[in-house]
């Protein structure tokens, strides 16, 4: 069973197109993160799938039952801000959200505590930090033990140790074998937390698939030697190199599939060069993420 | 149903406004009625005390009602929805599993439960007041002649807050709703009436139709028809029947177009 399905999803506002016939796929267990820069159109995204902007064109389908409010009920969301009634208390919002879900088994208490938030729930919500705001936020997603979480930029507006709980809490969720759709403009953020990616740029999608397959494989290689114009020459000779750069005094590479960065530290010493420098980097999802964005602009 | 119905009461149930308005409701109903106490202000052919005798007093605290619960009953549904536009609780609610269609009708059916409420509290002042004013009752039917009333002010009420309702769902705002509410209702339909329908029509019978005129006509005390009908004839009322179905046309017309409204709109 697919959880959502979207075709050719589209959206315009006047001559601006926010979104543009979006094709995505979320599998249960994912931890999907759609990754954009601001105002790609993520929001706009998730607002046509949770039924509170209609699409131009295309379509979409949750649990492969179509959509509805009845199916929106199996799904928990937290879209750009926390909102609530802000005279009530934590306790009485949760239960007017638990009421329209129709949910009489969800346990207020023990979801205020998951999210720390249990020594002040019978304070009204205006009184409370934005940190608290978003985590009450997390529990009324959680309110009905839901199939589906959807989290727009979980973290925004946080400070550092509420970014930490927030990202802790959702790895924690996701551990209970939930599916996630998370929108994000930070990529070390989609990094830690997503198993699959989809990157979006003015609606437009550039590339989906797994982090690890986003995230090309291959490592790049740092070295440097005493004589680098040799070691260069060298290396670039060498067959089971691919691509050489030289950057501010160090030669930066990438090796063929099955030749190891210790392979490549052996042939360097078996043909005299003694290395002063040897760093195999991964490649960041924030490089891969402006290579992907910088070649659609060309 | 009812689930809706618990829904509008969970929110509404420890808001301040709807307990201050409530409370308002329910002290200044009895008492504005006495302002017919302060002696000079009512016409002196009309005699003062029958103001709270019955059948009278059906009229007379219908008359005070009808202004209190153009205030206190149509801020209390734009309130209610203009919370729920700038909390952004609208679509926090779509999105957590209500329908479109749903959120409308729950807010319908709190309306219809306010308006009964105002309706019985009315019926209970009235029959208290009478009751205490008059000596002498011939017989129970005499009491319970313009009871009918207590219908009449209850779809009073309703209309109030459809018509408030209808406003806030196209402005969204709170105090740009409040103003357009007053100021249509005590000045623009007066200035469409006198200035634009009379001059162009004349005085024919449409010129009495507009929209909050049929409902300020439902309660209305005929004491006030009977005294000027002959100096001003366009102070005259509409006759009942002729309220009530002006009423509810309009009432559909101002629930249909936020519906209408609501179903097409981006949240």
């Amino acid at each position: 069973m697919k959880v959502l399905e979207t075709n050719r999803l589209s959206k315009s506002y006047g001559k601006i197109k926010a979104v543009t016939g979006l094709d995505l796929t979320v599998e249960p267990g994912q931890v999907y993160g759609i990754l954009g820069p601001n105002g790609s159109g993520k929001t706009t995204t998730l607002g046509m799938i949770m039924g509170i902007i209609h699409q131009d064109d295309g379509g979409f389908s949750w649990f492969e039952e179509g959509s509805g409010s009845r199916l929106r009920k199996r799904i928990g969301t937290l879209l750009e801000t926390p909102n609530f009634y802000p005279y009530l208390s934590a306790v009485k919002n949760l239960k007017i959200v638990a009421h329209i879900k129709k949910d009489r088994t969800s346990d207020i208490g023990e979801l205020l505590q998951l999210v720390n938030l249990y020594d002040r729930k019978d304070s009204a919500f205006k009184t409370y930090s934005l940190g608290m705001k978003q985590r009450l936020a997390i529990a009324a997603a959680l309110i009905g033990d839901p199939d589906v979480l959807i989290f727009d930029e979980p973290t925004n507006g946080l400070d550092p140790e509420g970014i930490k709980e927030v990202r802790e809490l959702l790895l924690k969720i996701a551990q209970r074998g939930k599916t996630i759709i998370m929108a994000s403009h930070i990529l070390d953020e989609v990094e830690k937390v997503c198993t699959h990616v989809a990157i979006i740029k003015k609606g437009k999608l550039l590339a989906t698939g797994s982090v690890g397959a986003i995230i090309n494989a291959k490592p790049t290689v740092e070295i440097a030697a005493k004589d680098l114009k040799s070691l260069e020459a060298a290396v670039t000779a060498h067959a089971e190199v691919d691509s050489v750069t030289v950057d501010n005094g160090k030669i930066i590479l990438t090796l063929s599939e099955n030749y190891s960065t210790g392979d490549l530290n052996k042939w360097a010493y078996d043909n005299g060069y003694l290395l002063t420098h040897l760093v195999e980097r991964q490649k960041s999802l924030e490089e891969e993420f402006l290579e992907i964005t910088r070649s659609e602009n060309n | 149903m009812l689930h809706l119905l618990k829904l509008e009461w969970l929110k509404l149930k420890d808001y301040f406004m709807f307990r201050a308005i409530m409370l308002l409701y329910f002290i200044l109903l009895p008492t504005t009625v006495l302002i017919f106490r302060i002696p000079g202000d009512p016409p002196e052919e009309l005699a003062i005390p029958s103001f709270y005798i019955f059948p009278h007093i059906w009229e007379s605290l219908g008359y005070a009602g009808n202004w209190l619960t153009f205030f206190l009953f149509g801020f209390l549904a734009i309130l209610m929805v203009s919370n729920e536009f700038s909390f952004k609780t609208f679509r926090q609610n779509i999105m957590t599993g209500v329908s479109r269609r749903d959120f409308i009708t729950s807010k319908i059916l709190m309306f219809l439960v306010l308006s009964a409420v105002a309706a019985i509290y009315y019926f209970v002042i009235a029959l208290a007041f009478g009751y205490y004013n008059t000596d002498y009752v011939k017989d129970i039917s005499y009491a319970f002649e313009n009871a009918e009333m207590v219908f009449r002010f209850f779809l009073m009420v309703f209309a109030y807050m459809s018509f408030a309702f209808m406003i806030v769902i196209l402005v969204r705002r709170s105090g740009f709703a409040l103003l357009i509410y007053t100021i249509y209702t005590i000045i623009i339909e007066l200035i469409l009436r006198y200035f634009v329908h009379y001059k162009l029509f004349g005085m024919n019978k449409a010129f009495w139709y507009y929209p909050l005129n049929s409902i300020e006509d439902l309660v209305y005390p005929s004491f006030f028809n009977a005294g000027n009908v002959a100096k001003d004839i366009e102070l005259a009322l509409l006759s009942p029947t002729e309220a009530i179905v002006l009423t509810l046309v309009y009432t559909t017309i101002f629930l249909l177009v936020p519906y209408t409204v609501i179903q097409k709109r981006d949240l």
